[in-house]
């Protein structure tokens, strides 16, 4: 691009630079001399320029961070970090782990759904984004998932529990933020379970989206 | 009589255990997909747990079945995979080869010194 304005910008002076001279262009305006355009164009620019290669379309799925991460971790910790058969009897704040509540979060694309349920499966609260004051597109926001978690976490510590285990399903913006919200509101999660349905052999999904 | 049309999924997968549904809920709840967490920091056992989902191939499934693929898609996507595998295999082996250090003689090639 450079090297074309470079050549264009030069004829217009060799031309105006002739005319003064011999005066044969004097009554033609600036007009300069043809350079075809396509000869002006170097490769080297149009190879700096870069091919752009559109791949492959690929979804983002939100609240997956740390997935598709291929550097090496520390894993000597990792055993401590995985439930063992005896997790469950494993008392957490004087509490069982098996007879903690458990806060069932329900993550969608649109909107961020959290029930706590007792071990008794006797629901203690819910709430959702519409019901903390956000609307239709807002709903889908992770600021509108971490102030659902934070509402569900204080309501949580008015009742006098402070130590939860967390169940998510889904993958949307509130995945993430809502667990987050939870601990902000002083709420102790002791373990996250992934609970997303994974229907692979139906039924039929939906057709793909055109936009 | 009104036939249902069943949907099979995708392509079968000639090696795997056979799929049946609710696969993904055969286990028990907390024995599979769980991490714990530490000092309530929530956002590393998350990466932990996003992670290990990745590397499972759990996000892969939602990947995939969120929308239809149509049969040419599906066709083309397992071709990609099969051919990516061939030329990771080849070059793992390539650069294994190209790092390797215990080789008998430190400089080969090398005449002097």
């Amino acid at each position: 691009m450079s090297l074309r304005r470079l050549v264009g910008d030069l004829g217009r002076l060799c031309v105006q630079a002739a005319s003064s001279q011999t005066g044969i262009f004097s009554s033609a305006s600036t007009r300069g001399i043809h350079v075809s355009m396509r000869a002006a164009d170097s490769i080297r620019d149009a190879h700096r320029q870069g091919t752009r290669i559109a791949g492959a379309q690929v979804e983002t799925m939100e609240g997956t961070t740390g997935a598709g991460v291929q550097t090496a971790v520390n894993s000597s910790s990792l055993d401590a970090r995985l439930p063992v058969a005896e997790t469950l009897k494993q008392q957490f704040d004087g509490v069982a782990y098996n007879e903690l509540p458990l806060v069932y979060i329900r993550a969608s694309k649109n909107n961020t759904l959290v029930t706590v349920m007792d071990n008794k499966n006797e629901v203690i609260t819910s709430t959702s984004c519409r019901l903390e004051g956000f609307k239709n597109a807002r709903k889908k926001t992770t600021i509108a998932g971490q102030t659902t978690g934070v509402a569900a976490g204080q309501r949580l510590v008015r009742r006098g529990i402070r130590t939860v285990r967390v169940q998510v399903k889904g993958l949307g913006p509130g995945r993430m933020t809502c667990v987050k919200g939870l601990t902000v509101a002083g709420v102790r999660v002791v373990s996250i379970t992934d609970h997303t349905p994974l229907c692979e052999l139906g039924p039929r999904p939906r057709k793909i989206r055109r936009i | 009589m009104v036939r249902q049309f069943t949907w099979r999924g995708t392509i079968a997968q000639p090696f795997a255990i056979k799929l049946f549904k609710g696969v993904w809920n055969a286990h028990p709840r907390f024995a599979t997909r769980t991490v714990l967490v530490q000092n309530n920091d929530v956002d590393g056992a998350f990466g932990l747990l996003n992670r290990l989902m990745d590397s499972e191939g759990l996000l892969k499934i939602v990947r995939r079945t969120q929308f239809y693929q149509k049969p040419y898609m599906q066709r083309k996507a397992l071709s990609m995979e099969a051919s990516t595998a061939i030329f990771n295999e080849d070059m793992n082996r390539k650069m294994r080869f190209l790092v390797r250090k215990n080789r008998p003689d430190k400089h080969p090639g090398q005449v002097t010194s």
